[in-house]
């Protein structure tokens, strides 16, 4: 089996899965092919994509990070604090700032669990309410104000392809490179392998560790800046669903929780099949408890696909064999 | 019990067509064994051949996927070491199972405190029956109230024995007894044992010294890959047949040929602070493997894993280049590498594919500012899984398909590619055919000629005589001595191993 192979084998299943879902949609729902329906789903999934590509770079190293909801929190707050006045400073400012405070955060994360034996998903749960309760002293309600030149971002145009679809492929691209082909993108497969040999043969865990949790709180950053330009103003608890929906959309996208297996090309088609169904279930008129249900159903059923060797040990899979 | 009521002759235990398989591996295939009564049974084997599984399936610890054992005529299944014992089989571990923080009498009443009428343990009555299991195995006199700490290594395991025989065993399996045992010691043992022969029990003795095998028993089976190759009377068996049926071929044939002279070019040299305190230094020749030899547990992992950069580190000098190291990365730019024991794969990333596992000592290598040349990982790669014949797929697939010999191989490629001067192997060829292991002495004699420093530790002393021109024995945390030429024999080795080095006796 080639290595496309393998690839085909992680991503086939999920991109068969949006397929399906979509054409379900369609048929349930005359508007939802059109062009117009797409764009605005499209601005909509972004975001999740973003949580989503912060949360599989941690994920490989076998790690975890549930900060990425307060790191949203606070980038978008952040970016709805800034001068709005449209000039092209505070362009500059909008579009630094708050992807900076991201990385910020992610970096004090990734100092805390690289210099220390804690255990990951201790010390996010820790800074993710140090996080929140920065959001809310920077803004203690829903509001503020985003310039007009910033929120392009979100509902802009360039040579008619929409720049959140631009924005996307981007970041999918980068971290999808960064992944594939650099020393510290095999390094992070190397750490959620195995630690232990991974140090045997030279990879410095620490750096490793610091530079990925520092990538989810970028991408967080981004995803934050992302929703106060959708939103024109800032949110502090705009990012708590993010957290849980940016592991779901990890898993859904074929990276397993255990580190070592899986990449970023998986995440549109997980952050797809994540926000269509939840679109769907509305559309369908059900009541918003089912939604939650149906959400942590969906959860453990990727699980369950995502982990072949799961399958194996239930007997519905084909052993491994070649 | 009553002794006379058993012939000698006839079977006390019989095991017919015994399999077993550890996840899908088999490890003891369709064996047929027999011990009669008032027989000592020799079971020979190189390690990984079935042995001690298959006497863990005896003695109830490991139940077999197929096949009967029968025990003094009657068919018994049982579930656990307790229901073997209470049945009548007995097992005397090399490792020993006594509590070294507690006294000889409570040890061997271990989990059979025997109540007085007051419904507490009954010290006194413990105390001396313990004494009279004691004489029984030549041991009387010796204080019952002493810690187990505070005796020899000999003392223990008739201790040991003291307390099967207190269960009236129909056979006892003597699990590799003499291995840390001196001659003297163990020829005492082997009078016990030709008495607890001569009550009419039947003896099962498994041992790597075949000159003891061929002395104490009266039958020997042999064992290779988890099949039963031969049983027949000692008085058939030569040391060099018994060799010769566990390899599958002679001895001289699995290891390659050894220089007949080093030249004098020092190319690896170290200084490391050892686990027993005094700093260990040690150089090799241009050409040289040299073997570390001991007891498991001497701290000769420790001290190998200081030469990586791991724990202190250590002053390494290769090829005349001085320096200090003091972490993986440290060692592995001054071109020593470490291959680790495998233990559970531990030594491979399972589920990465064989490239990845290969190329990921020699990253830094094999990319550009960052990025890399994934077109030279691919040939290079390419290259060395060719030149050591690894049977896959395609490089992309993951490592946890492959064999057990086949992993060792990517583990071996994945240090050969990092290009290193000098080499640490764990235990090279653990748990891997006979076949594989030919070709690992065969590269690692040619990385020495094409002058790699490799040091090589191994708990198999055919393999330390075979393959090293030279070998330090440790024991205790310090190098116990150093053997090289003709003075290299397992007696040698041993006499080092239990702290014996100049003859005058240690404990």
């Amino acid at each position: 089996m080639s290595e496309r192979g393998r690839d085909l084998r992680i991503y086939l299943p999920v991109y068969a899965i949006v397929l399906a879902v979509y054409i379900f949609a369609g048929w349930r729902s005359a508007s939802f092919f059109t062009w117009n329906n797409n764009v605005n789903l499209f601005g909509r999934v972004t975001p999740l994509i973003l949580a989503g590509l912060a949360q599989t770079v941690v994920i490989l190293t076998g790690g975890i990070d549930l900060s990425v909801g307060s790191m949203i929190s606070v980038a978008s707050v952040t970016a709805a604090s800034l001068p709005y006045v449209d000039t092209p400073a505070n362009l500059v400012l909008w579009t630094l700032i708050p992807p900076l405070a991201g990385l910020a955060m992610g970096a004090v994360n990734g100092l805390l669990i690289a210099k220390w034996p804690f255990p990951p998903f201790i010390v996010t749960l820790a800074s993710s309410s140090v996080y929140l309760g920065l959001a809310l002293y920077i803004l203690r309600e829903p509001g503020g104000e985003v310039s007009l030149d910033a929120t392009l971002v979100s509902s802009g145009k360039i040579q008619g392809i929409p720049i959140p679809l631009l924005l996307m492929l981007a970041a999918v691209a980068a971290a999808h490179l960064l992944l594939s082909r650099t020393r510290i993108g095999r390094s992070i497969y190397a750490l959620g392998g195995n630690e232990t040999l991974a140090i045997q043969s030279g990879i410095r865990p620490d750096r490793v560790k610091f530079f990925v949790y520092s990538l989810s709180g970028l991408f967080s950053g981004l995803a934050g800046a992302y929703l106060s330009a959708w939103m024109f103003a800032g949110d502090p608890l705009v990012g708590e669903p993010y957290v849980m929906n940016s592991i779901a959309v990890a898993v859904i996208g074929g990276s397993s929780l255990m580190g070592g297996r899986g990449g970023v090309l998986g995440v549109v088609g997980g952050a797809y099949i994540f926000y269509l169904i939840n679109n769907i279930l509305n559309l369908l008129g059900i009541n918003a408890f089912y939604q939650y249900i149906a959400k942590g159903a969906i959860l453990i059923a990727a699980l369950a696909v995502s982990a072949p060797d799961l399958l194996q040990r239930l007997g519905l899979g084909r052993r491994g064999s070649e | 019990m009553n002794p006379e009521a058993e012939t000698a002759g006839t079977p006390v235990l019989e095991m017919f067509g015994v399999d077993k398989a550890f996840a899908g591996n088999p490890v003891v295939r369709q064996v047929d064994f027999s011990c009669r009564a008032g027989e000592i049974h020799g079971l020979v084997g190189e390690n990984g051949a079935g042995k001690s599984t298959l006497m863990k399936i005896l003695a109830g610890v490991h139940r077999p996927d197929a096949g009967r054992i029968i025990l003094n005529g009657r068919e018994v299944g049982f579930r656990n070491y307790g229901e073997a014992r209470e049945a009548g089989v007995c097992v005397v571990y090399q490792e020993l199972s006594l509590l070294p923080q507690m006294s000889v009498a409570e040890n061997i009443f271990m989990g059979r405190w025997r109540r007085g009428r007051s419904g507490l343990v009954d010290w006194s009555g413990i105390r001396r029956e313990a004494g009279l299991a004691l004489e029984k195995v030549g041991l009387g006199g010796l204080d019952v109230n002493r810690l187990v700490s505070s005796l020899p290594m000999a003392a223990r395991q008739l201790i040991e024995v003291a307390k099967a025989l207190l269960y009236e065993p129909r056979a006892v399996v003597f699990d590799e007894p003499t291995t840390t045992l001196t001659g003297e010691e163990a020829a005492r043992l082997f009078g016990l044992m030709r008495e607890l022969k001569s009550q009419g029990k039947g003896i099962i003795f498994i041992s790597h010294r075949l000159k003891e095998i061929l002395e104490a028993c009266d039958r020997i089976t042999v064992m290779k890959d988890g099949e039963r190759v031969v049983t027949g009377p000692a008085a058939d068996f030569t040391e060099n047949r018994l060799i010769y049926h566990m390899i599958g071929r002679d001895l001289t044939q699995i290891f390659p040929p050894k220089p007949k002279r080093l030249p004098d070019r020092i190319v690896f040299s170290c200084s490391a602070p050892a686990p027993g305190g005094e700093k260990i230094e040690l150089s090799l020749r241009e050409g040289e493997v040299l073997g570390i030899g001991g007891l498991n547990g001497q701290g000769q992992v420790p001290f190998l894993e200081t030469l990586f950069g791991l724990g202190p580190g250590a002053e390494i000098s290769v090829r005349g280049v001085r320096r200090r190291v003091k972490s993986p990365r440290e060692a592995m730019r001054a071109g020593v590498t470490l291959i680790p024991e495998d233990r559970n794969g531990q030594s491979s990333f399972p589920i990465l594919s064989i490239r990845n596992n290969i190329s990921s000592a020699s990253l830094a290598r094999l990319s550009v500012a960052g990025f890399l040349e994934t077109w030279r990982e691919k040939r290079e790669v390419r290259k060395i899984a060719e030149a050591l014949q690894i049977r896959m797929t395609s490089p992309a697939q993951e490592v946890r398909f492959l064999s057990g010999g086949n992993v060792q191989k990517t583990v071996f490629a994945r240090w050969l590619l990092a290009d290193p001067k000098a080499m640490v192997l764990l235990s090279p060829t653990s748990g891997i055919d006979v076949g594989t292991k030919q070709q690992i002495y065969r590269l690692i004699r040619e990385l020495a000629a094409g002058g790699v420093a490799i040091i090589v530790l191994t708990g198999d002393m055919v393999e330390l005589i075979g393959l090293c021109d030279r070998v330090l024995v440790m024991y205790g945390g310090r190098v116990g001595g150093e053997l090289s030429g003709s003075e290299l024999t397992e007696e040698n080795i041993m006499r080092i191993s239990v702290g014996r080095a100049g003859g005058e006796g240690a404990a």
